[in-house]
C-alpha cells in the first residue's frame, strides 16, 4: 500500500530526510528540494508523508525543556528569547570582542565570562515511568533513567566538568584530560577523565552505586575523602550508613541496559524487582503478607506493558496480583 | 506515565488543578516538539502550547466526558499552529522568499496531518509493535538516527558499518513504520478504528 521508491529516486529520501532533520544547510540544496517537492502533487504528497511519519515516531521522545509553571488566573508569561541559547550567544560574543582587542583581554573575559555562565545552572527531572537522553555542552551524552534529576552548568567552568545527579544516569563523557568530569550525589563522588559508566544514586536508598564498562574512575566518599579506582567490569557500591566501599566484578549490562529500554535482572530478589519496577513503570507496588520477597528472579523485560509484565510474572510465579488506578497488590493466588 | 482519559477529564472538567498539572507536565514537551517541527521557532511555538493549555483552562467546562483529549490537544495546538505560520508567512517581506517557501512546504504538510483521532498512548504502542518488527540491527540504526539525533556517519562509525548499510537500514525502517501507523499517516487517512 505504501509508496515504494524507484531506485533512480532512492537519493531523494535520502536527502529529504536529511532536509527534515535540518542537516542541510545549503540554500542552493535546499532550493533543489523545495523545487522537487512542489513539481508534483505526488511528490507533495511523498514529503508530507515522510515529514509527518518523522514527527509521529520523535513525539515521544521531545527534546528536554523547562516546562513553564502554569498560572491557573491570570496572564501567562509570553516568552522572550533569553534561556540558554540567550547565554551562549552572549558568550560567543564576548568571545568575539575579546579575539578583536588582543590575547590578554581575551583570556581575562572569557575566563571570567566562563566563570559567571558555569553558576548558571540547568536542571532537568525525569519523572517515573520515564527514560531520557541528553548531551551536554562538552558533548558527554547522558541517559536518565526514571525519577532522575540532572543538575549542570549551563557553561562547564574552566577546571572541572562538574555535574550533580539524584537518581540514576549513564554518562558517555567527552575525552577531555585537562578537565575532569566530576559526577557528585550526596555522599558517593565520581571523577572520569573520559569513559562509559553508571551511577546509580537514589536518596531514599541505602546503596550508592557505579558501574564502569569502559576507560577508568575514581570514586571517592565525599565525607571522609577516601577514594577506590575501578577498572572496567567492576562495579564499587558505597553504603551509606557503614561508609564502605565495597568492590566487585560484575556482569555490566545488567546495570546499563535500562538505556536501551531493557530491564534486566540476574538472581536478584523479588524486593529488588519491585523497586525497579515502581520506577520503570510509575506505580506502588505492595506486597500481601505470605509472599516471599528474598525469592531470586533472574529475567529481562522488554518493552512490555505493566499489564503484560504482570501477566508474565504471574504465569511463572506462585503470584497474582490486582491493578487499581496507579497501585498495584501482589498477592497469592 | 499512564494517563486514564476518562478520569483525568472528568475531574478536569470539575476543575481539579492536580489533574490539570499532570496533564501539563506531561503535555508540555510534546506539544511543544509538535509545533516546533513545523513552526521552526521556539518562542513563537512556546507561546502556542501556552495559549492551548490556558484554553484547554478556561474552556473546561465546554469537555464533554467522552472527549478524547489527546486529540483535543493535538489539534488545537494544529490549528493554531498553522495559523502561526500562516502569519509568519505573511510578514516575510520579498528578501526572505525562501524562508516563506520552507514555511509554505510545513503548512502544507502540517495541514496533512490528521489528529482527529490522535490516542497518544495507543500511538506509542503502534510505534514499538512496528520496531520490534525490525531486525535488531536495522531497529537499533534507526533508533539512534531517530531518539538520539545522531548523525548517518556517527552511527556507521559507532557500529562499524558502511554508510550504504545505515542509509539501507533507516530506509527499511521508514518503509516499515509507514506500513503500519498508515492509519496516522496523511495520504491513507481513510478509516479510523481506534477506539474499541
Amino acid at each position: 500500500m505504501g509508496y515504494t521508491f524507484k531506485s533512480q529516486i532512492s537519493m531523494n529520501e535520502e536527502k529529504l530526510l536529511s532536509y527534515i532533520k535540518g542537516e542541510i544547510r545549503s540554500e542552493a540544496e535546499i532550493t533543489e528540494i523545495l523545487d522537487w517537492i512542489e513539481s508534483t502533487p505526488e511528490n507533495r504528497k511523498i514529503y508530507n508523508q515522510l515529514k509527518n511519519l518523522w514527527v509521529i515516531t520523535g513525539l515521544d521522545h521531545p527534546d528536554h525543556v523547562e516546562v513553564p509553571s502554569f498560572s491557573f488566573t491570570g496572564k501567562q508569561q509570553k516568552h522572550i528569547q533569553i534561556s540558554l541559547f540567550g547565554s551562549l550567544l552572549k558568550y560567543a560574543a564576548v568571545f568575539i570582542l575579546a579575539f578583536v582587542l588582543g590575547s590578554t583581554s581575551l583570556y581575562l573575559i572569557n575566563q571570567r565570562e566562563r566563570i559567571a555562565l558555569s553558576a548558571q545552572y540547568n536542571t532537568i527531572e525525569v519523572p517515573y515511568g520515564q527514560r531520557s537522553q541528553i548531551t551536554l555542552y562538552d558533548g558527554t551524552r547522558v541517559w536518565l533513567n526514571s525519577g532522575t534529576k540532572l543538575k549542570y552548568p549551563v557553561v562547564f567552568n574552566p577546571d572541572t566538568r562538574e555535574v550533580n545527579i539524584e537518581g540514576e544516569a549513564y554518562f558517555n563523557v567527552a575525552k577531555d584530560e585537562k578537565h575532569p568530569f566530576v559526577v557528585s550525589c550526596g555522599k558517593l563522588k565520581v571523577e572520569v577523565l573520559g569513559t562509559h559508566f553508571d551511577v546509580c544514586a537514589y536518596p531514599n536508598e541505602n546503596e550508592f552505586s557505579t558501574t564502569l564498562e569502559e576507560g577508568s574512575v575514581k570514586v571517592y566518599n565525599n565525607e571522609n575523602g577516601k577514594f577506590t579506582k575501578m577498572k572496567p567490569g567492576e562495579q564499587v557500591v558505597l553504603d551509606r550508613k557503614t561508609d564502605l566501599f565495597k568492590l566487585s566484578r560484575v556482569d555490566t549490562d545488567l546495570y546499563t541496559s535500562w538505556k536501551e529500554n531493557l530491564l534486566k535482572f540476574d538472581d536478584a530478589t523479588f524486593e529488588e524487582v519491585i523497586k525497579k519496577m515502581e520506577r520503570w513503570y510509575d506505580v506502588r507496588i505492595t506486597v500481601a503478607p505470605g509472599i516471599n520477597t528474598k525469592e531470586r528472579f533472574t529475567m529481562t523485560i522488554k518493552t512490555e506493558s505493566l499489564r503484560e509484565m504482570l501477566l508474565l510474572v504471574s504465569k511463572t510465579t506462585k503470584m497474582n496480583y490486582e491493578i487499581k488506578e496507579s497501585s498495584v497488590l501482589i498477592k497469592k493466588p | 506515565m499512564e494517563i486514564t482519559p476518562i478520569e483525568v477529564v472528568r475531574k478536569l472538567i470539575s476543575g481539579d488543578e492536580q489533574s490539570f498539572e499532570k496533564v501539563y507536565r506531561y503535555f508540555y514537551p510534546r506539544l511543544l516538539y509538535f509545533a516546533k517541527q513545523y513552526i521552526h521557532d521556539i518562542e513563537a511555538s512556546k507561546n502556542i502550547v501556552q495559549d492551548v493549555f490556558t484554553e484547554l483552562w478556561d474552556r473546561r467546562n465546554t469537555l464533554k466526558e467522552e472527549t478524547n483529549l489527546n486529540a483535543w490537544l493535538f489539534t488545537v495546538t494544529k490549528n493554531k499552529s498553522l495559523k502561526i505560520i500562516r502569519h509568519l508567512k505573511s510578514q516575510q517581506n520579498y528578501d526572505s522568499y525562501f524562508k516563506a517557501r520552507q514555511l509554505d512546504v510545513n503548512y502544507k504538510a502540517l495541514n496533512d496531518f490528521d489528529t482527529s483521532n490522535f490516542v497518544f498512548e495507543e500511538l506509542q504502542v503502534q510505534i514499538n509493535i512496528a520496531l520490534e518488527k525490525l531486525s535488531p540491527a536495522c531497529r537499533k540504526v534507526f533508533e539512534m538516527c531517530r531518539f538520539e539525533d545522531r548523525k548517518n556517519r556517527e552511527i556507521a562509525e559507532e557500529l562499524n558499518l558502511s554508510i550504504k548499510t545505515v542509509e539501507a537500514h533507516i530506509s527499511k525502517a521508514l518503509r516499515s513504520l509507514k506500513a503500519d501507523l498508515k492509519d496516522y499517516l496523511p495520504i491513507f487517512y481513510i478509516l479510523f478504528h481506534l477506539h474499541k
